[in-house]
């Protein structure tokens, strides 16, 4: 439980530092580019693109690192965890997204006070998104942390 | 036509496996001679299951290399006796060490709840008498008052807490997946232990209560400056660091002067202690940030301009939640800083 907080954690800080470059990014090409006064800013489309970079920063990191890093997120790699179905093997997408999404229901009522009750009384510590998606996370042999 | 023949054993194992599968009598035949000039496990293995085979020299070419293996004293896996998994893990860093402590609480999860829920109603008790003051006028000069607090927090500290520890820490060695600090699980229950762990844990527990007192007497307003409370926190610190016995190795040795290697409560887990401390503030966060979200949900939407003292009356519910893991914790160091014999 606590290396797995441990590991999102870790991913936290890695997505933060990404999202921080977006917004950097955003922001030089709207400067450079004299998008300011351009339609598509005032149409709030230039916006729009930007929210939807960030949504998929946010959700689709998790599933683009368990989909192709073996299961493992960086922080999860770090930390000697991985993602995998039941049966043991690669998470699919499907399954990812699922598990991914999840992480709203797991959030609630703050700071994932339902995801840790629910990996506290399921045999295989899974939180919501894990139940729905059939994935467990697991410990590697290999990526201790020092 | 038979596969190339390889460099190494590994290899030309893995050729005589294909040539087998193979179906071709010939290739067969050739990965059975080879089996027969490898010897040992691997091939006896095979071989076993190849001595009814319906290609006569094959078969016998298997019965041979069975002979040969048995011969030699060779025992097939299937054949001896079967072994449990050893569930033993090694602790790399502190974050495995904390979820050790859930695993072993998961291991008697109802126990633990029960015993800690019993053992806690003093604290859900203040909690109830804290939300009372809604209701009733009178609990809140009740609270208003430093005598009414204080030597509750006294009688929790030095009396309530020994039996806390005896209770609660009972119930996560019978979760302990090692024999003998189950064994303890059952002994340590009795009146003995508790006045012992009182006696040890006397001067520490005025000092805590004396500093708990100070605080909230600051809250009141009775006492103006936090310098007392800060004072005696400094003091209380320095007799926590080098208690040189506390309640967690009180609680399984079973002769109480056997060598504790660990001489101190924590002065040799100093960092580690300090790491906990910053994980129990993020707990603490997440239990009470979402007893006040649950709250909001419920449709307490002022639940933040509530009064102070009712944020005291979720911070000491949460306290009641994240007590038995605190307790495992220490419990948990203790037992890996203790010499196996002192058990």
């Amino acid at each position: 439980m606590f290396s797995r907080a441990t590991a999102f954690v870790h991913d936290l800080v890695v997505q933060i530092v990404i999202l921080f470059v977006e917004h950097i990014v955003f922001v030089m090409a709207l400067d450079n580019y004299h998008m300011r006064n351009s339609i598509i800013y005032h149409a709030g489309i230039a916006q729009g693109l930007y929210l939807i970079v960030v949504f998929l920063t946010v959700f689709g990191y998790y599933t683009f690192y368990e989909l192709y890093s073996n299961g493992q997120t960086p922080g999860k790699k770090a930390h000697g965890l991985r993602v995998v179905t039941l049966n043991g093997q690669k998470i699919r997408l499907f399954g990812s997204l699922l598990r991914n999404f999840l992480r709203i229901a797991d959030f609630m009522p703050f700071l994932f006070m339902a995801g840790v009750f629910s990996v506290l009384i399921t045999d295989r510590h899974q939180r919501i998104g894990d139940l729905f998606a059939g994935t467990v996370v697991i410990r590697t042999e290999d990526g201790r942390v020092k | 036509m038979t596969l190339p023949q390889s460099d190494t054993a590994d290899q030309r194992f893995a050729a005589s496996l294909l040539n087998l599968e193979s179906g071709e009598p010939p290739r067969r035949r050739q990965a059975m001679a080879f089996l027969e000039q490898l010897g040992g496990l691997r091939a006896f293995q095979v071989a076993a299951s190849l001595t009814g085979d319906s290609d006569q020299v094959v078969a016998a070419a298997a019965r041979r290399i069975c002979g040969e293996s048995v011969k030699k004293g060779l025992i097939l896996r299937g054949q001896q006796q079967a072994q449990p998994l050893a569930q033993t893990f090694a602790i790399t860093n502190f974050y495995q060490l904390l979820d050790e402590v859930v695993f072993i609480l998961r291991r008697n999860l109802s126990g633990v709840v029960i015993d800690s829920f019993l053992f806690s109603i003093p604290k859900f008790a203040m909690v109830t008498l804290i939300f009372l003051c809604f209701y009733f006028s009178f609990l809140v000069e009740l609270f208003r008052s430093p005598w009414g607090v204080c030597p509750l927090l006294f009688f929790y500290e030095l009396l309530w807490r020994p039996l806390v520890w005896n209770s609660t820490g009972v119930a996560f060695l019978s979760g302990f997946p090692e024999n003998s600090m189950r064994r303890q699980a059952v002994r340590v229950s009795r009146t003995a232990a508790y006045w012992d762990m009182v006696w040890d844990g006397l001067l520490e527990g005025m000092l805590y209560a004396s500093v708990l007192s100070a605080l909230y007497c600051w809250y009141l307003g009775v006492v103006l400056s936090l310098w007392p409370a800060a004072m005696l926190f400094v003091v209380w610190l320095m007799v926590w660091v080098g208690s040189s016995c506390t309640a967690a190795t009180r609680i399984m040795l079973r002769n109480p002067d056997a060598k504790v290697i660990w001489r101190s409560g924590y002065i040799g887990n100093f960092w580690l202690a300090l790491k906990l401390g910053a994980v129990l503030a993020c707990l603490y966060l997440v239990v009470v940030g979402s007893s006040l979200s649950l709250f909001w949900m419920l449709g307490f939407a002022d639940v933040l301009d509530w009064p102070g003292l009712f944020f005291f009356g979720f911070l000491i519910a949460a306290d009641a939640l994240i007590d038995p893991f605190v307790i495992g914790f220490r419990i948990l160091l203790a037992r890996l800083n203790m010499e196996p014999g002192s058990l």
